[in-house]
């Protein structure tokens, strides 16, 4: 009776053993269906934020480039003209009769002219016409010619393979990249040289700037500054890469590769939905 | 198996007194969710019962009547607190039947209760309860399914008290409706093991409860040093 007893018992506590395990095979099973959903769904919000910053990027690219065209076409209409006139009308001046002034309306004529000159070039290089009409090397070299011209830096452009046919949005958009790379290393590199290379290859293109400046290091707390995130969101949006390479003392290598061929980033591509 | 029941039952204490402390600990931090707050009244109950269950089981035995009664009558309480913890938990529309299907084996247990309550050994009111308990978590877990909601269930303190009663009371209720049969049929020492097997169930429920805590606390923390 003892060990039929204990039989009985035995057999209870293995059968409702049995059933306490599909009770915990039940748990997991609805755990891990709704962590599938859970994390699917976080997926594609992430996606949707990725697509949605790079839209918002987009459009504010745009709106820069039109505040750019608009402020460049300002310079040239009115605050140039404006100035020439003045320069016109200080130039038909009596210099025999100014006297002791006539030192000063020289000068002023002199500042004048170099405002001028100074205007005529912030408004092309503001303006997209250089880059749309003769293409993103003749832009480049333009713009290394105005920083040769101020002693201050010593550049050189570099260009390998041939040159090929980009769209001249994403040539653009690549020409503010490489101002931007510019701007940076003159405010912050303490840089003489600058090495450019556009390195074309039969499925990409390869834009980089080298500077001899001080370099950084990633741990600095300015070394991702707002330079630095355009110069890559402008990259994401040409489906391309950004890579910024630094060491103290040992500069800075820029480096973007595009495809040649490639689109422009948009929703679909992006979410593949 | 008497010492399985006797060690079963202590540490039942042991988590139902931990679960009671963890719960006041976690009221230390303001981004506590509310309803873990609230849930403070089912640990404090519990923490009511069991640490003079202590002294009566272990010392006091002539006490033992009055004790197994008033787990009875905290078998109500613990279905009531329980069962609209979950319902008020279980997402989507239409919550009206399942409050429906609570009442009525809220009606059902107290019934029991009135027509057991001579008969100190009957566990027919705690399966009764550990039934609707597990009727009312699989509903929670349906819905959890059909209305699924944007959140990491790993993290939600929520979801491990209603798991904690799910398998607590998926151990017991098969025992508890089955041992009044079990009584009359064998001996007082296996069915003090049967016995310890439904204490046992108490201890993965506060165990559950105190992980819920935990998850809160940690997640109270990551808000802090974010």
């Amino acid at each position: 009776m003892f060990n039929k007893e204990l039989e009985e018992i035995v057999v209870f506590v293995i059968y409702f053993g049995i059933i306490f395990v599909f009770f915990v095979v039940f748990i997991v099973l609805v755990v891990k269906q709704h962590q599938d959903n859970y994390h699917s769904s976080q997926r594609f919000l992430n996606d949707l934020k990725a697509v949605h910053e790079i839209e918002m990027f987009r459009s504010q690219v745009e709106i820069q480039e039109q505040t750019f065209q608009h402020i460049a076409q300002e310079i040239h209409d009115n605050i140039g003209q404006k100035l020439t006139l003045a320069k016109l009308k200080l130039n038909r001046l009596d210099f025999a009769q100014l006297g002791s002034n006539k030192e000063a309306v020289s000068d002023s004529i002199g500042i004048i002219g170099e405002v001028i000159a100074d205007l005529s070039d912030v408004s092309r290089t503001m303006s997209s016409e250089v880059v749309l009409q003769n293409g993103l090397i003749k832009a480049i070299e333009y713009e290394i010619g105005q920083l040769n011209r101020t002693g201050g830096f010593k550049l050189k452009l570099q260009i390998i393979g041939e040159g090929a046919f980009l769209d001249a949005r994403k040539e653009l958009i690549l020409f503010r990249i490489f101002q931007e790379a510019l701007n940076n290393i003159i405010k912050h590199a303490d840089a003489t040289e600058i090495t450019i290379r556009l390195h074309y290859q039969p499925e990409c293109l390869i834009l980089q700037v080298k500077d001899n400046g001080k370099g950084y290091s990633p741990e600095q707390k300015n070394a991702t500054g707002n330079g630095m995130v355009n110069m890559r969101r402008r990259a994401i949006v040409l489906t391309g890469d950004c890579r910024i390479e630094s060491t103290p003392g040992n500069g800075t290598l820029i480096t973007i590769q595009i495809p040649i061929n490639g689109e422009e980033q948009n929703m679909e591509s992006h979410t593949g939905r | 198996m008497k010492l399985f029941n006797i060690i079963m039952f202590n540490l039942q204490i042991i988590f139902g007194v931990a679960s009671f402390f963890v719960s006041i600990y976690a009221l230390k931090y303001d981004s506590t969710p509310r309803y873990l707050k609230y849930f403070i009244g089912y640990t404090l109950v519990a923490f009511l019962l069991v640490v003079p269950g202590f002294f009566i089981f272990n010392f006091m035995k002539n006490w033992r009547k009055l004790l197994d009664c008033v787990y009875l009558i905290s078998t109500v309480y613990h279905y009531i607190f329980l069962g609209t913890f979950i319902i008020a938990f279980t997402n989507g529309p239409k919550k009206r039947w399942i409050y429906l299907v609570a009442f009525i084996f809220l009606s059902i247990l107290i019934y029991s209760i009135v027509i057991e309550y001579s008969n100190e050994h009957s566990k027919m009111p705690i399966s009764i309860a550990s039934f609707g308990l597990i009727v009312l978590s699989l509903i929670y877990f349906y819905r959890l399914l059909k209305y699924p909601s944007n959140v990491n269930l790993i993290n939600l303190p929520v979801f491990w008290i209603i798991t904690g009663v799910f398998l607590s009371m998926g151990l017991q209720f098969p025992f508890s409706a089955t041992f009044d049969s079990f009584y009359k049929k064998v001996s007082f020492e296996k069915y003090s093991f049967l016995y310890g097997i439904i204490t046992f169930s108490y201890v993965i429920l506060h165990a559950f409860i105190i992980k819920s805590y935990l998850c809160s606390i940690k997640n109270s923390k990551k808000l802090l040093y974010s």
